[in-house]
């Protein structure tokens, strides 16, 4: 398997990459942003938000619609830059490196920190074609290596049973559940540090809610997560730390118990106690 | 900001107003408790020890809506702890309730008519019941340094305590009466720590921190 | 109080509403779709049972084997290869011309251009559809067939080149348009799925999109070649009256519509071999469009992500 990450980083320009040098509570910190900044047009949708990622934490980020927490998190990979009247400030530094100034290629940068979204959205190709669809587009083309990966993404993504036997099958043919892993198993399959999720379970019935929850808690040892959810019982039950979002700024980011059971400013409070939202 | 959850809060405040009223029916009783064993007429005391089955089933209603609430609202923080401490309290004061009864059953076996171990009692009953009414004022005003003085002065009632059954009761020469007025003591003494650990759930409600974390500062 | 009123008003208004004619639409509308049927009907009736005529006076071996179609000589030698070539080098140098064209243009105006760019040349693109034909027909003649002759001279005065061209020019909007509309169809959450993974807007363009727009695409080539082997007037203008064939570009030919348009405007005399072979002709050309369809719809079904 470590041959194959040198493959697709060889495909994508790959820039050397120095560790991070800062080093806090022994975990290495894999994202860190410093007085970043996001206006979409006159709009200041991210303010002065400085928040530091450790490496194989589940970090939840949550906050009341609108407030920015979407945004952040699609900037981290530099997905904001689809809309054509984005405009940043400020930096954000994916293990060390910025992301905005260093010589890494942004399909790099996206093939490092993978993402899964909020409506599941397979290709309209069979299951294996989507889980193969990122290795194919970074050059591995041997359908052997192929067939590798994608069982283990498949069983990284906790479905492999279910869809082995028909894996020539249209991925629309499953069940919404089951079209996220399939995402989570496509997005594995490149191999990447960190895995985005953009409300991964809002538009799923619970107990693929719940498969999914289960899945982070696997996958968090061999990758870092950075999850946004409404969903407050679920950053609760799943993440290590928790940042709220509140208008565009961060109001508190702190360990998830410290936020949930005594956190330390009011509007926190507040929004974890349903008083606001 | 609009205030949601409406519901929720008002439930919540109810909770800690049936807290509340348990508190207050405790206070009620706990005036009478000494004077008790002076009274005329066993059926008194009789009374006394029947009426804490109300005490009993209040403690059990705080209990049976506090489940409700974390059942069905997912509490967390603030809201969370108020609700786990009005369990805690509520059992408290029903221990306290109990003391109250088992200080009435006394009666039902003896009379006692020293004057000086029956003013040492009351001594115990008003500073315990100066130590509730105080509670009661600390929660409503928040105030943290006010139940620091009231988790100390359980040291006074104590020390009374320790009089009674270290030096006042060798000069009694009836056993019998010796044990009971020990057992008497003993009940007085334990609602001075109910109280106590009252004052200590409020501090948990407000900070977040037991109270132990505090007084090793 | 005034919820009881409105309710009651809705409830009146539905009991109201006029049964008799709610069941007489299915019928009105099958009435009027059927005029388009019985007209496709007649026509092909007209052209199957002419043909018939034509064909118990020519061998139909003749036809079908021959490649000299010379009908002024002697007997008349009716080899319809000779028509269908001209018709299929026209077509295939404005496919060639055109795919590449209105496929990139399709690719640019969905997956690239800005909102305010396709704003401006979507409509251009539609005014190039709109030109009427003899107009093109003039234009590839009097300005690209001088310029093809500058490049290499043996190009004559009429050739297949310079009408293949210009009806490749005319059939890109149709593919530009239709392709562009089934891309942009395709929804945005697919690209971010794609580009979410390190793909580049290029291979999430060729790997993704166009796959699922698969049908839309094919649809929009099916109706720009048949638009080309049904394209008279160009064709006529500027590829010349020669029916031959040969795979030389550079010479005249006729086209079947040509040949028909000829025929039409001149002297067929009714009753005539002449005469009939319009039908033969006309059967031909609605069996070559026909045939196409039917392949475009075999393709589609085998290579489409259905979604």
């Amino acid at each position: 398997m470590a041959e194959l990450k040198t493959k697709i980083k060889q495909n994508t320009q790959e820039q050397s990459v120095e560790k991070s040098p800062i080093i806090q509570e022994e975990k290495e910190v894999v994202f860190q942003s410093k007085n970043f900044n996001l206006w979409y047009g006159d709009n200041h949708a991210l303010q002065d938000i400085n928040l530091t990622f450790h490496e194989n934490d589940i970090n939840a980020i949550i906050g009341p619609s609108g407030c920015g927490k979407s945004t952040f998190v699609k900037s981290l990979n530099r997905m904001t830059e689809l809309v054509p009247i984005v405009r940043t400030e400020g930096d954000i530094d994916f293990r060390g490196d910025d992301i905005f100034k260093s010589g890494m290629s942004v399909e790099e940068l996206r093939t490092r920190v993978g993402m899964v979204f909020q409506k599941p959205n397979p290709f309209p190709k069979s299951i294996y074609d989507n889980v193969a669809y990122g290795p194919r587009v970074h050059g591995i083309k041997k359908k052997a290596v192929l067939d590798q990966i994608v069982e283990k993404s498949l069983r990284s993504a906790s479905i492999w049973d279910e869809v082995k036997d028909r894996l020539t099958d249209n991925a629309y043919g499953l069940s919404g559940g089951q079209q996220q892993r399939i995402c989570i198993a496509r997005a594995l399959a490149v191999e990447p540090e960190v895995i985005l999720m953009d409300e991964p379970t809002s538009a799923l019935d619970p107990i693929s809610t719940t498969k999914i929850e289960d899945l982070m808690q696997e996958l968090k040892k061999d990758y870092s997560i950075i999850i946004v959810t409404h969903n407050m019982q679920q950053a609760a039950r799943v993440s290590d730390r928790t940042s709220f979002f509140y208008q565009g700024y961060v109001v508190e980011s702190d360990d998830t118990n410290v936020i949930f059971e005594n956190p330390s400013d009011k509007r926190t409070e507040d929004y974890v106690s349903g008083r606001f939202g | 900001m609009t205030v949601y959850r409406e519901k929720f809060h008002e439930e919540l405040n109810s909770l800690i107003s049936e807290c509340i009223n348990l508190g207050k029916e405790c206070q009620i009783r706990l005036a009478g408790t000494v004077e008790i064993l002076v009274a005329e007429n066993i059926d008194a005391a009789r009374k006394v020890v029947r009426k804490d089955a109300e005490i009993n089933r209040m403690e059990a209603d705080i209990n049976a809506h506090a489940i409700n609430l974390i059942t069905t609202q997912a509490p967390v923080a603030t809201d969370l702890r108020t609700i786990i401490s009005c369990i805690k309290i509520a059992d408290n004061l029903e221990r306290i309730g109990d003391n109250i009864s088992n200080v009435a059953e006394v009666r039902k076996r003896i009379k006692i008519t020293n004057e000086r171990t029956l003013l040492r009692f009351k001594t115990m009953e008003r500073l315990a019941s100066l130590m509730l009414e105080d509670v009661y004022t600390a929660f409503k005003e928040e105030d943290m340094d006010l139940l620091d003085e009231i988790i100390l002065r359980d040291q006074d009632i104590d020390a009374v305590f320790v009089q009674i059954t270290t030096s006042d009761i060798f000069e009694e020469s009836d056993a019998f009466l010796t044990g009971q007025i020990q057992l008497t003591a003993k009940y007085l003494e334990r609602i001075g720590d109910h109280i106590k650990s009252i004052a200590e759930h409020i501090y948990y409600i407000h900070t977040g921190d037991p109270y132990e974390k505090h007084k090793s500062e | 109080m005034s919820n009881k009123n409105i309710r009651d008003q809705i409830i009146n208004n539905t009991r109201n509403k006029s049964n008799i004619f709610e069941r007489m639409i299915p019928v009105i509308l099958l009435l009027i779709t059927s005029v388009s049927i019985l007209a496709t009907i007649g026509i092909l009736v007209t052209l199957l049972s002419e043909s018939f005529e034509f064909f118990s006076r020519v061998p139909i071996t003749e036809f079908l084997t021959s490649a000299t179609w010379q009908p002024y000589v002697g007997d008349g030698e009716w080899g319809i290869w000779a028509l269908i070539m001209g018709t299929l080098k026209i077509v295939a140098i404005a496919v060639i011309f055109a795919v590449p064209i209105g496929l990139g243009a399709a690719i640019y105006l969905s997956e690239y251009a800005s909102d305010r760019v396709r704003r401006i040349i979507k409509p251009i693109l539609e005014v190039l559809a709109g030109i009427p034909t003899v107009v093109y027909g003039f234009f590839a003649i009097n300005f690209v067939n001088p310029i093809l002759q500058g490049i290499y001279s043996g190009f004559g005065l009429y050739n297949a080149v310079s009408a293949g061209i210009v009806v490749g020019i005319m059939i890109i909007p149709m593919i530009a348009s239709l392709s562009e509309d089934a891309m942009s169809s395709v929804p945005t959450a697919m690209r971010e799925g794609s580009l979410g993974m390190g793909a580049t807007r290029l291979e999430t363009a060729i790997r993704v999109v166009i796959p699922a727009a698969f049908s839309g695409i094919v649809a929009s080539f099916v109706l720009a070649i048949s638009r080309a082997i049904g394209e008279t007037m160009i064709v006529s203008i500027a590829a010349g009256s020669m029916p031959n064939a040969s795979f030389d570009v550079t010479e005249p030919l006729q086209t079947m519509t040509g040949f028909i348009v000829q025929i039409t405007s001149g002297d067929a005399a009714f009753g005539t071999d002449l005469y009939y072979s319009l039908f033969a002709v006309g059967m031909m050309l609605f069996i070559m469009t026909l045939l196409m369809n039917v392949i475009a719809s075999w393709f589609t079904k085998r290579f489409k992500e259905e979604y």
